[in-house]
């Protein structure tokens, strides 16, 4: 069931990206090459302690929609990199990559987001894009 | 702050929650003691600022003003724990049982559960919440209309605060005992001040379901703490925290020295560990992910 899940999310990845990582919070649970899912409608932007969630379904090649939670840093971390609550919204289609959880549950820890307008979403810095977030 | 806050010493406590730890713990594959999570130590301060995240104020600081802690500060920057001595085999157990999250700085071999208190928004707790967020101390003396006697730290994280006693009443002799207070997570303290320019602080009666660090340390409801503050200058507020705790460890030490910043805007943001994002980050993140909260046996 797991391998299956993440298997029909696989569907969704344009490029899996292998990148040196460092262990972090829960690190060794991650699957250390980054997963990209293009494309992904967010459904909530939980601007939250211990971390923030970012929650994108996604859709597989069985046209089963799953509800993925990818975790970034705390709000007080993110605030000094150009982030706010609303930086992300609900509907905004977005691509994300993450490290994706070993256990193959829709989990994962988030490395980058590009918005539809090409802003650039990273944990150092918001950079790009033509819409005022 | 409201004006009654206003004439009353508080501090509110915050720092900026940078990729880094104290990983001292046994047990998690973790290697020497990292920097702690405070602040920029080893991180090396951007042009224009004191460290990661804490902007530097536009001019050098002036003296030291005299018996003088008012203000919003940040920290913990330039964080060095211990060293620690031996523990007692009370105290190694009590270690034992603590499972704190894994940081980036540590080398964990395994995916484990944790009882963070902090996963789950149960208090920090005195003196892990000095290590938390954004540190303020408020000028004057009085916290209620007629109080004034007093300092009140006001902290950040979970705007919790401390009241330390000036006034020269004693501390309890013992907590959770026939006769005497219960323990609380926050102690109890009293304070004076050393010359005019450190402020000192004994806490006891500090509910044992905290934790010393952010890496697990334990202590009983028995531990002694005395706080140093040293107003270095107007911008500057050095740091020592030692303990006294025989039950869980064979001798004082000391457990961090570390240094506060004055905060630039003096504001102090509302950071809250609300219980129902606790739950939503365990249920849906650290859960299936394999690192979810499990409390202590």
């Amino acid at each position: 069931m797991k391998t299956g899940l993440v298997a029909t999310s696989m569907l969704a990845v344009v490029l899996v990206v292998c990148l040196p990582v460092s262990a972090h919070h829960g690190g060794a649970a991650m699957q250390e090459k980054e997963t990209e899912f293009k494309n992904v409608t967010v459904t909530k932007f939980a601007w939250a302690n211990p971390h923030c969630l970012v929650f994108f379904d996604v859709k597989g090649a069985d046209g089963k929609v799953v509800n993925w939670a990818a975790e970034t840093a705390a709000p007080q971390q993110l605030l000094l990199n150009g982030w706010h609550k609303t930086i992300l919204k609900p509907g905004d289609v977005i691509t994300i990559s993450l490290r994706v959880a070993k256990s193959g549950l829709p989990a994962g820890r988030f490395s980058k987001i590009v918005l539809a307008d090409g802003t650039v979403v990273g944990e150092s810095g918001v950079s790009g894009g033509t819409a005022t977030r | 702050m409201r004006n009654p806050l206003a004439k009353v010493i508080i501090a509110p406590l915050a720092v900026l929650m940078v990729c880094s730890a104290v990983a001292h713990a046994q047990g998690r594959g973790a290697g020497a003691p990292a920097q702690g999570r405070g602040g920029g130590g080893g991180r090396g301060a951007q042009p224009g600022f004191v460290s990661a995240g804490i902007p530097a104020m536009p001019n050098p600081p002036g003296p030291a003003p005299k018996r003088e802690l008012t203000g919003t500060w940040v920290g913990a920057m330039n964080y060095v724990p211990g060293p620690y001595p031996a523990m007692t085999p009370a105290g190694e157990a009590a270690k034992k049982l603590n499972k704190f999250i894994a940081r980036a700085s540590d080398t964990v071999d395994a995916v484990e559960s944790t009882n963070d208190p902090f996963a789950i928004c149960d208090p920090l707790g005195f003196p892990r919440v000095l290590l938390a967020h954004w540190l303020s101390w408020r000028g004057g003396i009085e916290f209620l209309p007629s109080a004034s006697n007093r300092m009140v730290m006001l902290f950040e994280h979970q705007r919790v605060w401390r009241e330390i006693w000036m006034d020269g009443r004693q501390l309890p002799a013992k907590v959770d005992a026939a006769g005497f207070p219960d323990s609380r997570f926050y102690g109890y303290s009293v304070a004076r001040w050393e010359g005019d320019n450190v402020f000192v602080i004994d806490t006891v009666g500090l509910d044992d379901r905290s934790w010393l660090d952010e890496a697990g340390l334990p202590h009983s409801n028995e531990a002694k703490l005395q706080e140093r503050w040293t107003r270095v200058d107007q911008y500057n507020l050095g740091l020592t925290v030692t303990v006294d705790d025989p039950q869980y460890f064979t001798k004082p030490f000391q457990l961090f020295k570390a240094a506060y910043y004055w905060k630039k805007d003096q504001n102090v943001r509302e950071e809250l560990c609300i219980a129902s994002e606790a739950i939503q980050y365990r249920d849906r993140l650290a859960g299936p992910s394999g690192y979810g909260y499990e409390a202590k046996p």
